[in-house]
């Protein structure tokens, strides 16, 4: 099947293209030099590549019970099924359909779930699969894994090496992630980690060589996506600190996702502030460091994160109800519902941080934008988000109706940098790929994927133009048409197939201590219809 | 006012949102058929299922006939009034926030869950979870009144944060479990564990109940304020004798294995 999208404003900064009327051909789902066939007017809409969220949870077990104990968010916005969507629930933890459903109507195209437990990445790809129309890959959690810390205390790089190979083929992960490294298996025995420095208990290693090593055995096998680190002591005030330190401590390529959460000054919560302008200043100056917003929103939502104390922490303060895990000798996991309100002088501080990540960071090519999803808020809010980038005007706006602490205790009042909107394609689309290593991905160049987003722009109405695309095309199919679902065809799953095998000790190991035997562990390729091996080239 | 008469009796569940005196108030009498309900899992309008005679004002509805499969009538409703003669179903005047509604018959669970504001009476008996707070809630009823004159289900009450409801015959087990304020009057027998985990409000029962252990006795007391209470229950029609107004109770606290601040009065004279 071939389309022509004709006369629109192109917008693919991979490819340096900044607002060009152009034609853009599409054959067999990738984009092509020419092509005859259905002819889609685009005169007078902007055409982007699909939108890619880098940090979105969005499927596996820690998701799926954020949805059964929050019975209240979805009862607030109930979706009817169509004659060819499914019904299913929204709000911020919503069903597995309407996700694919609402990303593809925003234009995205592309989503990644950022923590796969290996122990239950059966349940994480089942529901990838039933998440129609996008793309996705899942990171695993790995930072307090272990054999990962075992191998590091050792100073075996070649079974770290092999462990993470192994590990990332058996969950089907596409990136290694850190979660808190050292202080979620400290939780286990009722501690954190406070510091880089830290010892983690009865391993002794701490979250600074917990990095390293990661972070050398992530270049060492050729992975396309750095390291993805959820740092130490998140959500804390005075934060910031461990943030730059985590950054001094990683010599690769080091990805620092939602670090709006991660940026905080101050001894407690009554002189909190925002840090961000510090660690702006370190990331201009690093090549190898790239990171994602956590954009907060003042909304109704459900913070969930393999980071179990941090999640102690939030329980203790809201008294809310509280789901947390152990999950054997791999991570943990925390739920709470969490209401971030107008008036808190903290969540204001945090919204002003999360635009300051954006706003300081010189390069946006270092930014991709996200809320962690659901953690800052629903990713249903990245066209205010958006807006926000782009209109000083709306920052204002908003800034008049919040706590006076977010223009006291952050520099983001006196920030007049706005985003055009090729920054805004960088940040939701190239940076995005570029980060992920998915070459074919986030740009409209010859032999790209066939994935676009085509909206009717109004500089008036920056949060209506991006609510909804036109179109949305995925695989050169059109999926979206005014807003509303029109097909829902099955999206795939990169994973990283890098070898890797457990050794003999390691299957000793694994048998007396997992609930699971090592041969029934790995996911098996059936869990992933339309799964796409990624092979690595490492040394 | 509005008369409703169902066409048929329904075999399949009804879901009649729309049947409010605020959504039938805001707009012309000759639209009101054209308002849509969920019939099974399809959407029909009013007017097939129910036959509408509209007179002067719209704000007051009468709905003649067994609706006990009709779910959602008066839901949110802020004024006006309704007024059934049959049985009705579930959610009966959930979250509203004014107005009243008088029944004549038996209503099915979660009569005036999560409600603001607003009158609910029922002449015979209401099902589970009156006055409670939906799944996954923090609180359930928060004010206005519910009177019941037949029995209730159980968990009546669950989560309720404010208001008064008034029971004049048995209550099912679990009543007022969780609740952080409000009122709850029993008549008949209260059933087991009433207050559970309760962290404040008052349930008055004045047929002597086994209470949970962990609710202590404070001493008799005659409080002015549960005198006034019950005054103007009766005189809303709710069938308290004389001697309950001025009644003396046996004061217990609890449910001390939370916060203990709720009370349980029993009567005893």
């Amino acid at each position: 099947m071939s389309l022509i999208i004709e006369n629109g404003t192109v917008y693919d900064p991979a490819n340096g293209i900044d607002g060009e009327r152009m034609d853009i051909f599409i054959k067999d789902g990738k984009i092509v030099e020419e092509a005859k066939g259905k002819v889609i007017d685009a005169t007078g809409l902007i055409v982007l590549p699909g939108g890619m969220d880098i940090h979105t949870h969005i499927a596996g077990g820690k998701v799926n019970l954020g949805r059964l104990f929050r019975p209240e968010d979805h009862r607030k916005d109930p979706v009817p099924r169509t004659a060819v969507s499914r019904a299913g629930t929204g709000y911020s933890v919503p069903t597995t359909y309407v996700t694919g459903y609402r990303y593809a109507t925003m234009g995205y195209t592309t989503v990644m779930e950022p923590a796969i437990t290996p122990l239950s990445a059966r349940h994480t790809h089942e529901e990838l699969v039933d998440t129609p129309i996008l793309d996705k890959a899942g990171y695993t959690l790995l930072g307090n894994n272990h054999f990962v810390m075992h191998y590091i205390k050792e100073g075996d790089r070649e079974n770290l090496k092999n462990t993470v190979a192994w590990f990332l083929g058996a969950s089907k992960g596409y990136a290694v992630k850190l979660v808190n490294p050292g202080g979620v298996e400290n939780w286990k025995w009722g501690r954190d980690v406070e510091s880089l420095d830290d010892p983690v208990d009865n391993y002794e290693v701490t979250p600074r060589e917990v990095l390293a090593g990661l972070a050398r055995a992530n270049e060492e096998l050729g992975l396309p996506h750095p390291i993805h680190v959820h740092a130490n002591n998140l959500g804390m005030p005075g934060n910031y600190e461990t943030t730059i330190k985590t950054i001094d401590a990683v010599k690769e390529r080091l990805h620092l996702t939602h670090l709006q959460f991660q940026a905080y000054t101050g001894e407690g919560w009554k002189d909190f502030g925002s840090g961000m302008a510090e660690i702006a200043k370190l990331i201009n100056k690093r090549d190898n460091v790239t990171c994602d917003m956590g954009q907060v929103i003042f909304d109704d939502t459900t913070t969930m994160t393999a980071d179990g104390p941090a999640q102690h922490h939030l329980y203790k303060l809201t008294k809310n109800k509280w789901f947390n895990a152990d999950v054997e000798m791999e991570t943990g996991a925390g739920i709470v519902p969490y209401r971030y309100l107008e008036r808190n002088p903290v969540n204001a501080v945090q919204w002003a941080i999360g635009l300051e990540v954006a706003l300081m960071i010189t390069d946006p090519w270092k930014v991709s934008l996200t809320t962690d999803h659901p953690n800052g808020g629903p990713f249903y809010h990245y066209p205010k988000i958006i807006s926000w980038l782009m209109s000083k005007k709306e920052r204002e706006t908003t800034l008049g109706t919040i706590h006076k602490a977010a223009a006291a205790r952050a520099a983001l009042a006196s920030l007049d940098r706005e985003y055009s909107l090729y920054e805004i394609a960088v940040i939701t689309r190239a940076a995005t790929a570029k980060a992920l290593g998915l070459t074919g991905k986030g740009h409209l160049g010859v032999g790209a994927d066939a994935d676009l987003a085509i909206y009717r722009f109004s500089e008036d109405d920056i949060e209506g133009s991006f609510k909804r695309t036109v179109y949305t095309i995925k695989d050169g199919k059109i999926v979206v048409k005014n807003g509303a679902v029109v097909d829902t065809p099955e999206g795939r799953t990169y994973w990283i197939d890098a070898g890797g095998e457990l050794t003999d000790e390691d299957r000793q190991v694994f048998t007396k201590y997992y609930t699971m035997t090592p041969d029934n562990y790995p996911v098996q390729a059936e869990y992933l219809p339309r799964g796409e091996a990624v092979r690595t080239g490492g040394s | 006012m509005v008369v409703l008469k169902p066409k048929t009796e329904f075999t399949v569940p009804v879901e009649a949102e729309c049947i409010s005196p605020d959504v039938f108030a805001a707009r012309p009498a000759k639209e009101l058929g054209k308002l849509e309900v969920l019939w099974g899992n399809k959407l029909k309008p009013l007017s097939e299922l129910f036959e509408i005679d509209p007179s002067g004002k719209l704000d007051e509805i009468v709905i003649e006939g067994d609706v006990s499969a009709v779910k959602h009538i008066g839901a949110r409703m802020t004024t006006g009034l309704i007024t059934i003669h049959g049985n009705v179903g579930m959610h009966l005047g959930r979250e509203m926030d004014g107005g009243r509604i008088i029944v004549h018959g038996d209503v099915g669970d979660w009569l005036g869950a999560e409600m603001k504001d607003g009158t609910i009476q029922v002449t015979g008996n209401a099902g589970h979870l009156a006055g409670a707070g939906y799944r996954g809630s923090k609180s359930g009823m928060a004010g206005g009144t519910i009177i019941i004159e037949g029995n209730a289900g159980d968990e009546v009450g669950e989560l309720m944060c404010g208001g008064t409801i008034a029971v004049a015959g048995d209550l099912g087990t679990f009543a007022g479990t969780l609740m952080t304020g409000g009122t709850i009057v029993c008549l008949g027998a209260l059933g087991g564990r009433a207050g559970g985990a309760m962290e404040g409000g008052t349930i008055i029962a004045l047929t002597t109940p086994r209470l949970l252990p962990t609710f202590i006795t404070q001493g008799a007391d005659r409080p002015a304020h549960v005198g006034e209470l019950l005054q103007q229950l009766k005189g809303n029609g709710f069938p308290l004798a004389e001697e309950h107004i001025g009644a003396l109770f046996d004061r217990y606290e609890g449910d001390i294995a939370g916060k203990g601040k709720g009370e349980v009065l029993v009567r005893i004279g």
